[in-house]
């Protein structure tokens, strides 16, 4: 990621000295405008490509993949060592205590877990009424993307889209662009041409994988309804992500 | 990082667009070249919106910057006409 930082200073920098040099000699030598207008067009242009290359992260998506990988594995060894099978439930900050996380329940049920009450910020929760409503609320790394995010306006899909593009697109420049086409209960959310790769990990069975992991943070934060991974699909050139979506949870 | 290469190619074609085309009419004055540039800009920034903070933040900055440029322009127009219309002779 330094490298692509200095070609953008090193662009910029090109820019502007080339650009004003020529601004100059075409104002002054030739006193042909059009091209010293082309000279201060590239002068312009350098002074953003310098304030660009400043911006940019210091990491690399690669580097990032390799950092969250101990984290996965972790996760994956723990999901294994507990026998846990249920997908996952995205659940928004307010239920939490502040940060998103996701509850993985402990026992096997086709229902959606029934949360009906904020969740405490320890590993083990009970979030039910009954004596087997046990589950394990892990981050994410939806969890750390969602400063990101900034303050969402009200639940829609559209006001999904803006957010998940800002993340994702904006953000984290991980892919192209976002859609959110339709609406209901369950959502599907198409990412355009993704950078990360979704090599299979035992983990993702559980939590998606960070693409979905991420998608359904910002799903659950925004739409203020706990969400779940249903599936993931991916072709050459965009992954398919379907959420259901919960109630919301009255507490 | 793919965003910020097409936001600079973007505003790479506007800008040369720009300057053909006024070139092709013949005009040579370089305020309407920068007022030009200032509002491809603006609008290519705004139509960029899902930008990192960061990023928009010194987008920002620079628009200012711009537009304080097409300001001085205005000024110095300003000025011309007052003086040529011998208001402070």
């Amino acid at each position: 990621m330094k490298g692509v930082r200095y070609r953008y200073i090193l662009l910029g920098l090109g820019l502007m000295v080339g650009g004003g040099l020529f601004a100059l000699v075409a104002y002054l030598v030739i006193d042909y405008m059009p091209l010293a207008a082309l000279g201060l067009a590239a002068v312009i242009l350098g002074a953003i490509s310098l304030g660009l290359g400043r911006t940019l992260p210091r990491v690399s998506v690669d580097a990032g993949q390799v950092l969250m990988q101990a984290g996965v594995d972790n996760v994956a060894a723990l999901i294994e060592e507990l026998g846990l099978r249920s997908r996952a439930v995205y659940l928004p900050a307010s239920i939490t205590g502040g940060v998103a996380r996701a509850l993985i329940p402990a026992r096997v049920n086709p229902a959606s877990p029934a949360i009906q009450r904020h969740l405490e910020r320890r590993f083990i929760v009970h979030f039910g009424p009954g004596p087997e409503d046990f589950g394990l609320l892990v981050a994410t790394p939806g969890s750390a993307a969602l400063p990101l995010l900034g303050e969402p306006g009200t639940p829609s899909t559209a006001e999904l889209e803006g957010a998940l593009s800002t993340v994702l697109v904006g953000g984290l420049d991980l892919v192209d662009a976002v859609r959110v086409p339709g609406g209901g209960n369950t959502l599907k959310v198409e990412l355009v041409r993704p950078v990360l790769s979704t090599t299979p990990h035992p983990a993702y069975a559980v939590l998606g994988s960070p693409l979905a992991s991420v998608v359904a943070t910002v799903a659950a934060e925004v739409l203020g309804r706990p969400v779940s991974v249903a599936s993931e699909n991916t072709d050459s050139r965009r992954h398919i992500i379907e959420l259901r979506l919960q109630d919301e949870v009255k507490l | 990082m793919r965003m910020y290469g097409r936001y600079l190619v973007t505003l790479a074609l506007l800008f040369t667009a720009t300057t053909v085309v006024l070139a092709a009419y013949n005009q040579h004055r370089i305020d309407l070249y920068f007022s030009l540039y200032l509002i491809e800009y603006l609008v290519t920034t705004l139509l960029f919106a899902y930008l990192s903070r960061r990023a928009r933040r010194l987008l920002n900055v620079m628009g200012y910057i711009l537009f304080a440029g097409f300001l001085a322009i205005v000024g110095v127009k300003v000025a011309t006409i007052l003086l040529k219309t011998g208001l402070f002779s």
